[in-house]
């Protein structure tokens, strides 16, 4: 992979895998930086390198949360208070902490697929490859995202 | 399936674009420090896959010619510890000087051992032969030049009288150091010189 592929890759997409990894663990930019050295030595290249990087930041986020989970457990630690995953900005009419704390309270599953989708910017096909579902069940489960962060928010459907 | 599936931002409703605008707290990763460490991994992939071939291969190469002079070394000590001593008959002296007699046969070379036992029919030897000690006759000859001697046969020949003195017939002294008789007639007549030890010198020539 060409230098300059690697750089435009980082400066898109990093902040979007902390983003998918932080769900599961805290050591977001460990993961990340980690899956981008292994997408280094990866010979040939993926071809979709993005949907891979997803891929081995979800499996590292997950074999982190055991481990951190197993940790806090023993150490009877409990687990602190999450900072806000968006940034602060005005021009945008959600509140960060709101939306922030509305997707921590989805099932797990529906609010992997809604990160991927909104900000990951995968495709639900992609999406069922990296979660090990059909892309219509990725789909519904980001709808009945959507639902519920609507209801969380205050926000009220479209259709109503 | 009856719902649609959103795959575009042009199909997103207003509520998706809203969150989509949210933007992702900035991440915590160095990306020159990244980009470091990539161009690190890199190198080291190309390091650590060229000894891989190179140290077998050169461990290979050292194998192959130390088991190559080792061979060529035994086969060659091989040779030099097995001499083969050629015996000459010699012809009847009395039948050769009657006239009547047949014409006896040409002396026959036959290839002996040392070890052969006392019953086994005895053979005269030539002067050469204890001179010469484990030395063909033919190895002493040059093959390229006829009759002459070869210098190499010369050293060796005289060697041997230096360190067996109980078989020489021709003092060492007479041998010359450095010059080698040049055919194999003038050795001979060197040998022949020496009245007390060949008795039967005419037979000889």
């Amino acid at each position: 992979m060409e230098p300059i592929e690697l750089a435009n890759l980082i400066n898109r997409h990093a902040a979007r895998l902390e983003l998918y990894a932080r769900q599961w663990c805290d050591e977001t930019a460990d993961v990340v930086q980690s899956a981008f050295v292994r997408l280094i030595e990866q010979e040939p290249s993926p071809q979709r390198p993005v949907a891979w990087l997803f891929r081995v930041v979800r499996n590292e986020a997950l074999m982190q949360s055991r481990s951190q989970r197993r940790r806090r457990h023993r150490e009877g630690v409990v687990a602190e208070t999450t900072s806000p995953w968006f940034e602060t900005s005005m021009d945008v009419g959600l509140d960060s902490i709101a939306a922030t704390e509305a997707l921590q309270e989805l099932p797990d599953d529906c609010r992997e697929v809604v990160i991927a989708h909104l900000w990951g910017t995968l495709t639900f096909e992609e999406i069922g490859e990296l979660t090990g579902t059909s892309s219509s069940t990725a789909h519904r489960r980001y709808l009945e995202g959507l639902t519920l962060l609507r209801k969380r928010l205050g926000v009220s459907c479209p259709n109503e | 399936m009856s719902e649609r599936i959103n795959e575009t931002p042009e199909q997103q409703d207003e509520f998706e674009r809203l969150l989509s605008q949210l933007r992702p707290v900035a991440s915590s990763i160095s990306r020159d420090e990244l980009m470091y460490e990539a161009g690190r991994q890199a190198a080291l992939q190309k390091s650590v896959a060229r000894p891989r071939l190179v140290w077998p291969l050169a461990t290979a190469a050292s194998w192959l010619i130390t088991l190559t002079l080792g061979g060529m070394w035994a086969l060659a000590s091989n040779h030099d510890s097995q001499p083969v001593i050629v015996h000459v008959d010699q012809p009847p002296v009395v039948e050769a000087r009657t006239s009547t007699a047949p014409v006896p046969e040409e002396p026959t070379v036959k290839s002996v051992t040392d070890s052969a036992g006392p019953g086994s029919p005895k053979l005269a030897r030539s002067p050469l032969h204890w001179h010469a000690g484990p030395f063909v006759i033919d190895d002493l000859l040059d093959p390229k030049q006829g009759e002459r001697l070869s210098m190499v046969g010369w050293s060796s020949l005289r060697s041997h009288a230096s360190s067996a003195r109980d078989d020489v017939a021709v003092p060492v002294e007479r041998l010359p150091e450095t010059q080698a008789p040049a055919t194999y007639r003038q050795l001979m007549k060197l040998y022949l010189d020496d009245q007390t030890v060949f008795e039967r010198k005419g037979d000889l020539l």
